[in-house]
């Protein structure tokens, strides 16, 4: 019953907490082993982040050389490292593969999931919770045991080594988890919905659609950021399913281009594709963390 | 209306997630190299080959410790850090949201950097013990002796956060009286967790442990990043194991069936897994 409101309202405040606490020199003296416990993580974390974000700045002289240093030469180096990257190891190309397939992935999976769910869990129809069952029952299944099954049925219909194939492919597995999320956000919405709907004599589809679908917006929006957060790191179906270079994903492009660093060890172009593939989730982190870290602790909440 | 809105989300997961595990079952009892379409029946012989497989035994050992001691670790940093953001701190949202941006970041990137970390000849972690005087600790961090405690730790930062956060939700449910009476009655810090805190989250807490064990066995894109071009054979985890048999490590064996049989095991050892610890953190329910 709690998802929808966490839904409606991630960044919920205990009542008791919403005014400021007061420093105090006392408490802030008292809190310090506190501060320095949590400022040793979060220095470790940034420091990392700052770490391959300089590197990305360097010549190879300067990262064979000096692991600690600051970059000498930033702009010239940088230049030199991005471009290497994003034209020369075709990160550009796989930059737009991953937005294409993400975000068709994305919009396919929540529009075929919410009428899935919608039924599911605001119509009683025979053999509703079995189906319920079959869709929970994806959660469990490993991408590993599918891989050869799943190969062989892109072959058969036509899609290997397509991006609509690796796009139906991640509908697919997106599914489960998508329908599990909105059925929980959808059975805590009131009945009296439908049931005015139904007074003003509004047809199913409508009250699906023009009751519903609004008010579901925000669980439909933690759906959709969930399944973008996934798919967008997604590596293992896509280095099983793809292989004609114009077709790969940014980590699948990321890890062959590790491969080639293997022989001409450009290690500071391979810092920038790193930052290439981190930097727009770190982007979207930042502008959207609460409403992601809502959506991906969603299923633990209940 | 039922069947035209349940009909193409059944139809897309039947036939893309479930038709093929189920396939898995029937591939697995083959032998084949996926060259050709002969597929030879062998019946339950993949399975008989992996119990004498000593690869298969290591890989299911590295993946159980790294289930368990990440698991520990993990849950006892999220504790710890929950206990710590609690109290009145500044700041307290930044905290969280850094903590839990690693799990945002695609494994292949996380594992990279990891790697670059974890370089002897160039990495920070062999400079800094070098610079500070404690050469002598310096280790081949990803080496065969190293590898299963080098990644846990790269586990540990990558997902400790989305436990954090997940159990911080769990421990706002509960009534701030309980804590207050709690220190009034002079409770340490220690009584108070594990007399009020564990038992009143518990019920998230075994949720949590459940999503764990489920995404810790599933683990690849991190390891396999970590450890590229391909960890050695004593750092195999049950997915790496399975990538190298089906379409191989950058270095193709190409025995399908076997890498399918290994895959019905996984699922096996989830399923066997999350089991046997709703088992043993089963206990009488506490409403409030």
């Amino acid at each position: 019953m709690d998802t929808a409101t966490q839904v409606v309202t991630p960044a919920r405040q205990h009542p008791l907490e919403q005014d400021r606490p007061r420093l105090t020199p006392g408490r802030l003296i008292g809190n310090l082993p506190y501060y320095v416990v949590l400022g040793l993580w979060a220095a470790l974390t940034i420091f990392i982040l700052l770490w391959l974000f300089s590197g990305s700045l360097k010549s190879n002289v300067e990262i064979f050389g000096s692991p600690w240093a600051l970059p000498k030469n930033p702009s010239a180096d940088g230049a030199k490292n991005y471009s290497a990257a994003w034209t020369t190891a075709h990160m550009s190309i796989y930059f737009v593969n991953s937005v294409l397939v993400t975000s068709v992935s994305v919009v396919i999976t929540v529009a075929i999931s919410a009428p899935a769910a919608y039924v599911l869990s605001r119509i009683p129809f025979r053999g509703s919770t079995l189906i319920n069952y079959y869709f929970i029952a994806g959660m469990g299944l490993p991408f590993q045991l599918i891989l050869v099954p799943l190969y062989v049925l892109l072959v058969q219909i036509g899609l290997i080594d397509t991006r609509a194939g690796l796009t139906l492919t991640y509908v697919g597995v997106s599914i489960p988890f998508t329908i599990i999320l909105l059925t929980g956000f959808f059975r805590s919405l009131p009945s009296e919905l439908e049931e005015a709907g139904a007074v003003d004599g509004c047809s199913e589809l409508g009250i699906f659609w023009r009751i519903m679908m609004p008010i579901a917006t925000p669980g439909l929006f933690t759906a959709a950021i969930f399944n973008f957060v996934m798919i967008w790191q997604e590596f293992l179906l896509a280095q099983l399913l793809l292989s004609s270079d114009g077709n790969k994903t940014l980590p699948v492009g990321l890890m062959g281009l590790r491969q080639t660093m293997q022989y001409n060890s450009n290690w500071a172009a391979m810092f920038a594709a790193v930052m290439i593939i981190v930097v727009p989730s770190f982007i979207v982190f930042v502008a959207l963390s609460n409403r992601i870290m809502a959506g991906l602790t969603l299923g633990a909440g209940k | 209306m039922v069947v035209p809105f349940l009909f193409p989300a059944l139809a897309v997961y039947t036939l893309i997630f479930v038709y093929p595990a189920f396939d898995a079952v029937r591939v697995s009892l083959f032998q084949w190299n996926g060259f050709t379409t002969r597929m030879t029946y062998i019946g339950f012989g993949n399975y008989r080959h992996l119990l004498s497989d000593p690869t298969f035994w290591v890989s299911l050992r590295n993946t159980a410790v790294i289930a368990i001691g990440g698991g520990a670790g993990i849950f006892g940093l999220a504790f710890f850090f929950s206990a710590i953001l609690q109290r009145e701190i500044r700041g307290k949202k930044f905290f969280r949201a850094l903590m839990f941006f690693p799990i945002v970041l695609p494994g292949v990137g996380v594992g990279m950097i990891w790697q670059f970390v974890y370089n002897r000849s160039w990495g920070p972690l062999s400079a800094f013990l070098n610079a500070v005087g404690l050469g002598s600790l310096d280790q081949t961090w990803l080496g065969p002796k190293l590898i299963i405690p080098s990644l846990t730790i790269a586990v540990i930062w990558t997902y400790m956060g989305f436990y954090l956060v997940i159990l911080m939700a769990g421990i706002d449910k509960i009534p701030k009286s309980y804590f207050e009476a709690a220190k009034m009655d002079g409770a340490s810090d220690w009584r108070t967790f594990w007399l009020i805190t564990l038992p009143m989250t518990w019920d998230v807490l075994v949720v949590a442990m459940v999503l764990w064990l489920i995404s810790a066995m599933k683990i690849f894109d991190l390891i396999v990043a970590t450890t590229f071009p391909s960890p050695p054979r004593s750092g195999f985890t049950m997915t790496i194991f399975i990538w190298e048999r089906a379409v191989g490590a950058y270095t193709p064996v190409f025995e399908l069936g076997y890498a399918t049989a290994l895959g019905v095991v996984l699922l096996v050892c989830v399923v066997a897994g999350v089991a046997v610890l709703r088992l043993i953190t089963r206990r009488e329910r506490i409403e409030y």
